[in-house]
């Protein structure tokens, strides 16, 4: 019974850790260019998280390490030292797209600028994060994450072309503007495959007390979360090319997205979409805050948990703290936060080597995984995921350059 | 070396374009705008959106013509080109003007007005990329 | 389960050291052995801190953080050593190792509401 509730809490977990600002942006940015011929980047995506985030899950069960910890201690501090700069880094830009979000949906319903919402929103985050324990946070972000469902209600309700819509699950070459349409796929794979998701994964399996009998249970986590949640973003990929790709609307802005449920649903479509994107931002702000103060408390081997009370970790507390402030300032500056959101997707599908060259070296370990170790197939889709990534950290920036404004 | 080539083939793939094709691309997001204002205009004469969006939108494509004017004032474009896209400039610009002062005095006539120039000048646009 | 034998830079290096409550008390940054004549070498102390960690990615970052940075643990206050960690027979609020998280609960975290030791 208790595997049962942990499974369905889990599957609503892994919704909202993939669901985010990332998602809103790309979804958006993809279905009004593009129609739904980028689907396919989605649909890989989706496959490679699938992979990746049952790896994470598995490994903390069997090992009892999550990963920032068990790549301290296997593979060294001289080998995580430069990865782990480089992530953190990603994780304030990642958290201040989050905060952005979360500030714009504001906006959408009070008229105010977003850049006055920054530091109100930071409190807010603090706050709960400060205040509540781990199964708190977990499930009222999920259940109150189920909003996100109305983008698929919304793409059923507009009846789109299936045909069409199916034909853009195989991947095919523009015929227009292929700079913005090989940027647009690089961001939709780096908004699915973001390195906090990993990170928060396994320390929350770690946090929930998984053994190795969770591996079934986290085997149907992985794929039926990860599927529900790329359901949500292909909804909003759908919605987005009915309504907004076939008026001529490209989303250069998030006002253009916030478009985009006011023909499925009467008068309240538009506070709906300013819900969904304000709630999605805030549980993934959550875990973007937690992945970072668990990735660099386990890196150190500080005390850490989301149980303990702040006074009992002080250090894991305040790593958190501080990552929520700073983040929020780039928002506070005026700084675009569709524009933060497209430039941090490149930067998470650049920074992919660092996240998956580990699992190729711990997936395989077998003092650590026993029986539990990575088939051939899981070791060819991580290599397939890194060499793809090698190419993409190489084109992502020029393509953001050429393609990104 | 061969990611290295690739990507040079790439960027220069990319900047590999006619002044026309680079002048048009640089208005494309205009384009956009224009079909945004004309979409948001209906919805808010259905009362579907509020005020403030049509504020901010109105704000923010002005933003966007004035960038892509200098742009136009940089492009080495044919001249043809370049009136057509400055006259789309100067009737948008006007347009969201009108726009937004009848939005603040609930001017339903005239919005409407405004969404269908909106409009027209979106078809303009598009017909300057065939 | 305690292990008996293990590799000295892939399970001892880095592992997370554990106090006798088992609370997390950093890990081992460095490890010190000592060369004997006619006898095996054998493992001296562990040493932890920053100044440790920066030598090992930048030699010379060492000279610039203070000496007193770095903590040496003895071998005999090592009370265990499993797969998961090495379990100190020390308390881990008493060690130079939780210097840092006394004072940010002192003059931080204490000041925050909801930070106090009591506080439920």
């Amino acid at each position: 019974m208790k595997k049962a509730t942990q499974l369905a809490l889990g599957i609503l977990t892994s919704v909202g850790g993939f669901f985010d600002v990332g998602n809103i942006a790309t979804s958006a940015q993809a279905g009004a260019s593009f129609r739904f011929q980028l689907i396919w980047a989605l649909v890989l995506a989706t496959i490679l998280v699938i992979f990746l985030v049952e790896m994470s899950g598995r490994f903390a069960a069997v090992s009892q390490k999550a990963l920032p910890d068990a790549i301290r201690e296997h593979l060294g501090f001289g080998f995580w030292f430069i990865p782990f700069i480089i992530l953190t880094l990603t994780h304030l830009l990642i958290l201040g797209a989050e905060i952005g979000g979360i500030s714009f949906a504001l906006q959408l319903v009070t008229g105010i600028k977003y850049s006055w919402f920054a530091m109100p929103v930071a409190l807010l985050v603090w706050l709960f994060l400060w205040r509540s324990k781990f199964n708190t946070i977990e499930n009222s972000t999920s259940l109150l994450g189920l909003i996100t469902l109305c983008f698929v209600v919304a793409a059923i309700a507009h009846h789109p072309p299936l045909r069409e819509v199916a034909a853009g699950a195989l991947p095919s070459l523009p015929t227009r503007d292929p700079a913005k349409y090989w940027f647009i796929a690089v961001s939709l794979l780096g908004s699915v495959l973001a390195p906090y998701l990993f990170y928060f994964y396994s320390s929350g399996a770690i946090e929930d007390k998984w053994d190795e009998t969770y591996v079934g249970v986290n085997r149907a986590i992985a794929f039926i979360g990860m599927s529900f949640g790329a359901l949500i973003a292909l909804g909003a990929l759908v919605v987005s090319g009915v309504v907004l790709g076939s008026r001529g609307i490209e989303v250069d802005d998030y006002q253009q997205a916030a478009l985009m449920l006011t023909r499925a649903f009467p008068y309240w479509g538009f506070v709906l979409f300013a819900a969904a994107m304000g709630i999605a931002c805030l549980g993934a702000a959550l875990e973007v805050s937690l992945s970072m103060a668990y990735a660099t408390a386990q890196t150190f081997g500080w005390n850490w948990g989301e149980d303990l009370k702040p006074s009992k970790d002080a250090r894991f507390s305040l790593v958190y703290t501080a990552a929520i402030f700073l983040s929020a300032l780039i928002i506070a500056f005026g700084v675009d936060p569709l524009k933060l959101t497209l430039l941090t997707m490149a930067i998470n599908a650049a920074v992919l080597p660092f996240v998956t060259l580990p699992f190729l070296l711990l997936m395989n370990d077998e003092k650590l995984l026993h029986k539990q170790k990575n088939g051939w197939f899981s070791n060819a889709v991580v290599v397939f995921v890194t060499l793809l990534s090698l190419v993409l950290a190489v084109v992502s920036i020029p393509l953001a350059v050429a393609g990104g404004s | 070396m061969r990611r290295l080539a690739f990507v040079l083939v790439f960027v220069l793939a990319c900047s590999h374009q006619s002044d026309d094709q680079k002048l048009i691309k640089a208005a494309s997001p205009v384009k956009s705008w224009a079909a945004s204002l004309a979409f948001a205009s209906e919805l808010w004469l259905d009362n579907r959106v509020p005020k403030s969006l049509m504020e901010n939108s109105v704000e923010s494509a002005k933003k966007a013509i004035d960038a892509t004017r200098k742009e136009v004032g940089k492009s080495k474009a044919s001249e043809s080109l370049r009136k057509n896209i400055s006259s789309a400039l100067d009737e948008l610009s006007d347009s969201a003007s009108t726009l937004g002062a009848a939005v603040r005095n609930h001017d339903a006539n005239i919005a409407a007005r405004e969404a269908k120039r909106c409009h027209g000048i979106y078809d303009k646009l598009e017909a300057l990329e065939q | 389960m305690a292990l008996h034998q293990f590799d000295l830079i892939r399970d001892i290096l880095d592992k997370q050291l554990v106090d006798k409550d088992e609370k997390q008390m950093g890990r081992i940054d460095g490890v010190v052995i000592e060369l004997r004549d006619g006898q095996p070498p054998r493992v001296d102390h562990f040493e932890l801190g920053f100044t440790v960690l920066a030598k090992r990615v930048y030699p010379r970052a060492a000279a610039w953080t203070r000496r007193g940075a770095r903590q040496h643990v003895p071998w005999d206050e090592v009370h265990e050593v499993t797969q998961h960690h090495v379990k100190l027979d020390v308390d881990a609020e008493k060690t130079p190792a939780f210097d840092w998280e006394r004072w940010l609960r002192k003059h931080i975290v204490s000041k925050l509401p909801g930070g106090k030791e009591k506080d439920e």
